[in-house]
């Protein structure tokens, strides 16, 4: 069974969806800066393995 | 869906965030759609803190089961997953065949075969990985971009819908 499906393929972008796609970047790299600066005891969930 | 996590093992700190996607660049009949149908769309991110040490498998799994427990407990959530090219793979096993993939495709092939291997080992059906890829060269020269939408079968044609606004955006 396959739980994956063909990847959709997009050629040569247009101008547009490049934008959309840089606004998502710019949109993760924020979100990552928050994930990287929250403290501890800010976290839903923690586990330390042994 | 906002929620977070953090596991650290040793020297090595990994930190994960579920929250809701950037939809701004959806068409308002898009976002119309989703928001009758209650639909989340929330993008996963996964970040290493520290550590430079291969990521274990006890590691991966734990991540996975923190995801796949989320995606269980909320039926409408549809997860979006964009394969980061913004920071290198510590401890890559450089005598792969895979070596001399970029790290975004690297992650992206790393993203199914642990989503495939989920699905399997646990006898879970119903549940679709949709592989994204934008190839953006001319003459030989460029980049490619690799996403991933996770989501049930029953919002198979939310996918689709999803698909054809990019295909759209995009011209095709």
């Amino acid at each position: 069974m396959s739980y994956t499906k063909e990847p959709l393929v997009i050629s040569n972008p247009s101008e547009k969806l490049l934008k959309a796609i840089e606004e998502l970047r710019r949109n993760k790299l924020a979100k990552l800066e928050k994930l990287r600066n929250m403290k501890p005891e800010e976290f839903n969930r923690r586990v330390i393995l042994a | 869906m906002e929620t977070s996590y953090s596991i650290i093992q040793k020297e090595s700190e990994y930190r994960i965030l579920l929250t809701p996607a950037n939809l701004g660049s959806l068409s308002s009949n898009v976002v119309k759609v989703l928001a009758d149908r209650n639909i989340d769309v929330s993008e996963l991110m996964i970040d290493r803190i520290s550590g430079e040490t291969t990521t274990e498998q006890d590691i991966l799994h734990d991540i996975t089961g923190w995801v796949a427990d989320l995606f269980a407990n909320n039926p409408n959530l549809i997860i979006y997953y964009s394969c980061d090219d913004m920071t290198p793979i510590p401890s890559r096993n450089t005598n792969s065949g895979n070596k001399d993939l970029p790290v975004n495709e690297y992650r992206s092939r790393l993203f199914t075969h642990i989503f495939d291997s989920y699905m399997s080992s646990h006898q879970v059906s119903g549940v679709t990985n949709t592989p994204i890829r934008l190839d953006n060269y001319e003459n030989g020269v460029g980049y490619s971009l690799f996403f991933h939408l996770i989501a049930r079968d029953k919002h198979n044609d939310i996918v689709e819908m999803l698909k054809d606004n990019i295909r759209e955006v995009s011209g095709k």
